[in-house]
């Protein structure tokens, strides 16, 4: 159809055209002044639904970012407090050269005994440095000191009271680092191997599971003699708790001239009030005897006491079964002993090899430089002489732990490289996404304007025209 | 011929130009008037008149009318096209409102969301601080806050359209009564005389388009003249009556149009009205209902997680339940209703419930299995439930909430954690000695048939008769347990129990003195029924039980529990070959683990035993067969009974508008449970917390939380975007079809110039006419003289 054209055609049209060109202009001067593309989700609801979760993402990446700078304060805080360990051993180490060199005297040994003892409880300090409130080295349980020192009658132990469970942090995504690690890896980790009693009495480790570590004593004391196995006329003597023999031992009783042999001893004349019978291996045995022996010929058998704690709990020998467990009240430990050669009284020499952790060195070398069960000089030098490779090994799980955490930083380096990465991949997203190019922004707006312009010129002079003009 | 004849004719030209003449005026001075339409003189030749028999003499012009030029369908189109025209301003208008109300991307929910899981996340580095809990109890208050706002915003703009509506109404009453009163005029007017009542007709098209652009109407004319409208087939005008919309609230709280007078709601198709209606009644209570299924879930999944965790205390002491039962049977009592029918805001199904009771002193914890089913199950019955577990009270409030309370010197969670001592009875290695059955019941046993316990040497016989089994073919565990224990002279000595599903049978004095026997003197062999050793099968006591220590945390996925059995007799870590086999729920061996020589079980560092679960042992002497039991927790709470009734719960409401955090939690936010195990440093529950936002929800068209609210925030933006495309293209429309009705009856000044200057000639050449005429007559006289 063709149109007839009315003046107020010409000037809705006009209105309709300024109306859509300021449109367009005020869009572009909000995207200029902003900065940004999305301003409202309507301006794209498409990416809008793309931009929220990067945005989110992006917020994720900030903390992960601020959790891997405190993962690293904190991985430097337990690096300082290892490497601070690691000088107390080299001094121990110095000291333990120095106290195991033959001529130095007793009393410079109890001074260095001292020494050690403050490096000990220094030591505890150290494994139990915090940062901010929380213990670097107790795994979860952050809010107490993990390791404790606990000392009863002059034996020292230390105890691990943290969690087992290490405090993890994100710090990439899916990526976590140990931010709290149980602190028994670093001070306590050895490696058990077979635990050696060494000593006079004949006992032997049953080659089963110990839970000692370090070193221990094995006490075995008499005592009694198993009723049921004393044949008429042998009674224990009154000095019987003296004895040194333990164990099956066997009796021979000649009647003319009455005499009684113990354990391939020689014969004592009997009767006799508390005589003291020998072995073969010289083990005494004090017995009350009247005439006459029936039978004859037999065997005894002394049972004996085994404690590795000074006889705080001490356990029953019969020598019906072996091995036996033999506990300690102090750490709760257990030794199994072979009970099958054990044949006198005394104080053995237990080692729990590979378990000389910081602090049972530690503790091992004030103890013998110290010297309280009264060791021969020569044992003690040997002892410390021995202890050598023990401290050494020590610290070296000191210095393992160094390495591991060292490594967990540089591990941390690159996490951090991979999240900055992550990071700016995503912040280029995001700003493809909601960030107007200003350039092209510009030149449209520079456009429309001039749309704009074009179009209020054209409708001036269209409106202006009309036959009114020329009619006069 | 007479020259009367030519001036008439003349005066008639003279007429007929000056009537030209003035219809232009009035075409000119109207030219701007909205709703004018242009006006054409219609003319035609007057009847001629015949001289001389054949001969035709014209008699002049004659004006037969001053026309309206009108095309009635553009008119119906253009009233239709307001109508499409004002409903979709409403849509625009509304959009942009709600869409502003999101407040996205500059600070809408979506960095509430972030700030939450963000505080979370930085809670996880150290949950024992005061200051970082603070913050994420901040931060939770701070969405629901925001929830709170965006809904009552809602809500403004959805009660708001009734004002709106009533404005409208008005305008519309106004314009349809002149309509009325305009159909009387111009029937009056038009009646009888032929004529056309233009400028009336004018202004009552004006009045329909009106009434068009905020209701559209369906306009019928009558052979009067006056024209009937209809909204949605109802008559709003008909002849010279008009009657009166009116709006009001409906009984659904929203808005109802209506006749005065009459209760027949009335929904116009198109108009500001119909955008109105539609948003109130359609498009915002759906986006509301979007938004309270958001925050009704994300209630529902942090409360999940939250109300089975532990807290920095490492258990709670006291705890009222946030949300209250209702007397929905209507006996006056609360607490007896069926908790499926009891009014709580979130559904409670047939599970279980886990409650853990900490000694604070000793650190021991006990697990208890609530079982929960709500067809059957009342809050009181399980507040009953709670009571009988030991150092436990629990009862229903006068409000109707579940109120938990531990005895003194004892602490509670419903966390998923592991008993750390589960060997309580001592049945694995304990001081007492004791003696386990093989396989888990049922048993097949013989009855009459007698059991005889020797309990340090002294027999203890227990007759087991047909009328304590529900079936002696299948006896249970549970029925032998309570046939042995009804011997009340072996229960002074002894006991009997069930472990992991597995008959043990333990003697009450300890030590290595003491001796347990079992044996079967007849009738029947109840030993071999229920996989008892039989004799000689005499053990001892001793003197240091075995310590079993649980740690870990649990991995897998269901519920259940691992079995540890002792595959033979000895010593741990020095018989060799000593195994201890476990198994699960279903009986399956999980694993064999060493206690021989070589063993690690007594080790510093703790052995995994499957799914995360640790195992530590203190060094003493199992019997073959001796057992423990430790429960495996994943959800420790199945039924969702913690969350319905709001125990220890992080957000308390259970829609957008009443959610808000527990304000326990801001006045004490130790209370927030971090932890799974009770160990400060522990944030396995802020991990299971963090997780939730990866996750899908089914509740949530499988899409997670925030992903949910970015659809809603992403269908707003494309309904605002389809709006503003909408509007400018009605706007178009609109003026295109405004230029077709101009292009018919639109003043164009230059063609009106143009009729002027026709009929200004016209005038001058009529008058030259009539001066001819009088010339001529003129003459003639001056012939007579």
């Amino acid at each position: 159809m063709t149109l007839r054209i009315t003046q107020s055609m010409l000037f809705t049209r006009a209105l309709q055209d300024i109306r859509n060109s300021s449109r367009g202009i005020l869009r572009a001067q909000e995207q200029v002044a902003t900065g940004r593309r999305l301003n409202r989700p309507s301006d794209d609801p498409s990416a809008m639904l793309r931009l929220l979760p990067l945005r989110a993402e992006l917020q994720d990446f900030a903390n992960l970012t601020e959790n891997t700078h405190l993962a690293d304060e904190t991985l430097n805080a337990a690096a300082s407090a290892l490497e601070e360990a690691s000088s107390v051993m080299t001094r121990l180490q110095e000291l333990l050269v120095q106290a195991s060199n033959g001529t130095i005297s007793t009393s410079d040994r109890k001074s260095v005994g001292v020494e050690v003892d403050q490096l000990l409880r220094h030591m505890v300090g150290i494994a139990n440095s915090s940062r901010g409130g929380s213990s670097l080295f107790g795994g979860t349980r952050t809010e107490s000191a993990p390791f404790q020192l606990v000392e009863v009658d002059g034996r020292a132990h230390v105890a691990y009271r943290g969690a087992s469970e290490r405090h993890e942090i994100e710090v990439a995504p899916g990526v976590s680092t140990t931010l709290y690690a149980p602190g028994n890896q670093y001070f306590q980790r050895t490696d058990r191997s077979a635990t050696t009693i060494t000593g006079t009495t004949g006992a032997k480790s049953a080659g089963a599971h110990d839970t000692g570590s370090g070193y221990a004593t094995l006490d075995v004391t008499f005592a009694q003699l198993d009723p049921t196995t004393l044949p008429s006329g042998i009674t224990p003597g009154s000095g019987i708790a003296n004895s040194t023999a333990v164990g099956p031992l066997s009796f021979a009783f000649t009647a003319a001239p009455a005499s009684l042999s113990i354990g391939g001893g020689p014969p004592l004349a009997v009767p006799v009030l508390n005589g003291e019978f020998r072995t073969a291996n010289g083990d005494t045995l004090y017995l009350d005897v009247a005439t006459p022996v029936s039978p004859a010929t037999g065997t005894l058998l002394g049972e004996a006491d085994l404690s590795t704690d000074l006889g705080k709990t001490v356990t029953r020998v019969d020598f019906s079964t072996s091995p036996v467990a033999v506990r300690d009240s102090l750490d709760d430990s257990v030794l199994h002993v072979d009970v099958s050669t054990l044949q006198r009284t005394g104080s053995d020499v237990v080692t729990f090899h590979g378990t000389f952790d910081v602090f049972t060195a530690l503790i091992a070398v004030r103890d013998t430089l110290q010297n309280p069960g009264n060791l021969s000089a020569d044992e003690s030098q040997l002892r410390l002489q021995s202890l050598i490779d023990e401290v050494s090994n020590a610290h070296d799980a000191i210095l393992t732990g160094l390495q591991e955490v060292g490594i967990r930083g540089s591990n941390l380096e690159l996490l951090r490289s991979r999240l900055d990465n992550l990071i700016a991949s995503d912040t280029d997203n995001l700003s493809n996404i909601e960030d107007a190019d200003l350039a092209e922004t510009i030149s449209e707006m520079t456009q429309k304007q001039f749309n704009f312009e074009a179009s209020l010129q054209v409708s001036a002079r269209i409106v202006q025209t009309s036959l009114l003009q020329f009619l006069r | 011929m007479s020259f009367g004849i030519g001036l008439n004719a003349g005066l008639k030209a003279l007429a007929a130009a000056r009537y030209g003449i003035e219809t232009a005026g009035q075409n000119v001075a109207n030219a701007n008037t909205p709703g004018y339409s242009r006006q054409r003189l219609i003319q035609a030749s007057a009847y001629p008149f015949w001289v001389n028999g054949g001969l035709q003499v014209g008699t002049g012009v004659e004006v037969s009318d001053i026309r309206r030029l009108v095309d009635e369908g553009i008119e119906r189109r253009l009233r239709l096209q307001l109508g499409i025209h004002g409903s979709a301003e409403v849509d625009f208008a509304r959009w942009s409102e709600l869409e502003s109300s999101l407040n996205e991307p500059a600070g809408g929910l979506s960095n509430n969301f972030t700030d939450l899981f963000g505080s979370l996340s930085k809670l996880q580095t150290q949950p024992s601080s005061r200051a970082l809990r603070g913050g994420v109890v901040q931060e939770g208050s701070s969405l629901a806050q925001a929830m709170n706002e965006l809904t009552r915003r809602l809500s403004d703009i959805e009660r708001g359209s009734l004002t709106e509506i009533k404005g409208y109404v008005r305008e519309i009453n106004e314009h349809a009564e002149a309509v009325a009163k305009l159909n009387d005029q111009i029937a009056v007017a038009e009646n009888g005389n032929g004529g056309s009542a233009n400028d009336m007709r004018d202004a009552r098209e004006r009045h329909i388009k009106e009434i068009s652009r905020l209701a559209d109407v369906r306009v019928l004319e009558r052979s009067s003249g006056a024209v009937d409208l209809q909204i949605d087939g109802t008559l709003l005008v008909a002849g010279n009556r008009a009657s009166k919309l009116a709006a009001s609230q409906g009984d659904d709280g929203k808005s109802m149009l209506t006749l005065a007078g009459s209760d027949v709601e009335l929904s116009p198709s198109g108009g500001r009205l119909h955008g109105l209606l539609r948003h109130e009644k359609t498009e915002i209570p759906a986006l509301r209902a979007k938004f309270d299924r958001l925050a009704h879930n994300l209630a529902l999944e942090f409360n999940r997680i939250h109300t089975t965790g532990v807290p920095l205390a490492g258990y709670y002491e006291s705890s009222l339940g946030a949300n209250a039962v209702q007397d929905l049977n209507g006996n006056g009592v609360l607490g007896d209703d069926l908790l499926s029918r009891s009014g709580l805001p979130f559904d409670i199904t047939a599970g279980e419930v886990y409650l853990s009771v900490t000694d604070k002193e000793s650190g021991e914890i006990e697990q208890t299995r609530i079982a929960i089913d709500p067809d059957s199950m009342s809050l009181q019955d399980v507040a009953d439930a709670i009571s009988a577990v030991a150092n436990m009270q629990a009862s229903v409030d006068p409000a109707g909430r579940l109120r938990v309370r531990a005895s003194s010197g004892y602490g509670f969670d419903f966390s998923p954690r592991l008993d750390p001592n589960p060997d309580s009875l001592g049945t694995f290695g304990g001081v007492q000695p004791s003696h386990a059955s093989s396989s888990s019941g049922p048993f097949t046993l013989t009855v009459p048939s007698t059991l005889r316990i020797t309990v340090d040497g002294s027999n203890y016989d227990v007759n087991f008769t047909a009328s304590q089994f529900a079936n002696p073919a299948a006896a249970t565990v549970d029925e032998v347990v309570d046939a042995i224990q009804s011997n009340t002279a072996f229960a002074n000595v002894g006991m009997a129990t069930n472990v992991g599903g597995r008959l043990v049978i333990r003697s009450n004095s300890s030590g290595s003195g003491a001796t347990l026997g079992l044996s079967q003197p007849g009738p029947g062999t109840p030993l071999t029924d229920l996989t008892l050793p039989t004799p000689p099968n005499t053990v001892n006591g001793q003197d240091r039980g075995v310590n079993v220590k649980i740690g870990g945390s649990f991995t897998g996925e269901q519920n259940g529990g691992f079995t540890f059995v002792a595959d033979g007799a000895g010593t741990i870590g020095v018989t060799s070959g000593l195994t201890i086999s476990v198994y699960d729920a279903d009986g399956t061996k999980v694993a064999t683990l060493d206690a021989g020589p070589e063993t690690k079980l007594l080790d510093n560092s703790p052995i995994e035993v499957a799914d995360g679960v640790t195992l530590q042992l203190g060094p003493g002497s199992l019997t073959q067969g001796q057992v423990f039991h430790v429960a495996t927790v994943a959800d420790s709470d199945t039924s969702d009974l913690l969350v319905a009734v709001g125990l220890n719960s992080f957000f308390h409401g259970s829609d957008a508008g009443d959610i808000r955090v527990n304000p326990d939690l801001a006045t004490s936010p130790s209370l927030l449970a971090a932890s799974l195990d009770g160990d400060q440093g522990n944030a396995a529950n802020l991990d299971r917390l963090l997780s939730l936002r990866e996750h899908a929800l089914g509740s949530l068209d499988d899409s997670s939380i925030e992903d949910f609210y970015g659809d809603i925030v992403g269908e707003v933006g494309f309904e605002a975007a389809g709006a503003e495309a909408l509007i400018y293209a009605e706007d178009e429309l609109l003026t295109s079809v405004q230029a077709q009705r101009d292009s018919v009856s639109g003043v164009n000044l230059d063609e009106e110039m143009i009729e002027l200057v026709k009929y200004q000639q016209a005038f001058e050449a009529a008058s030259r006419f009539i001066n001819t005429v009088n010339e001529l007559t003129e003459t003639l006289i001056n012939l007579g003289r």
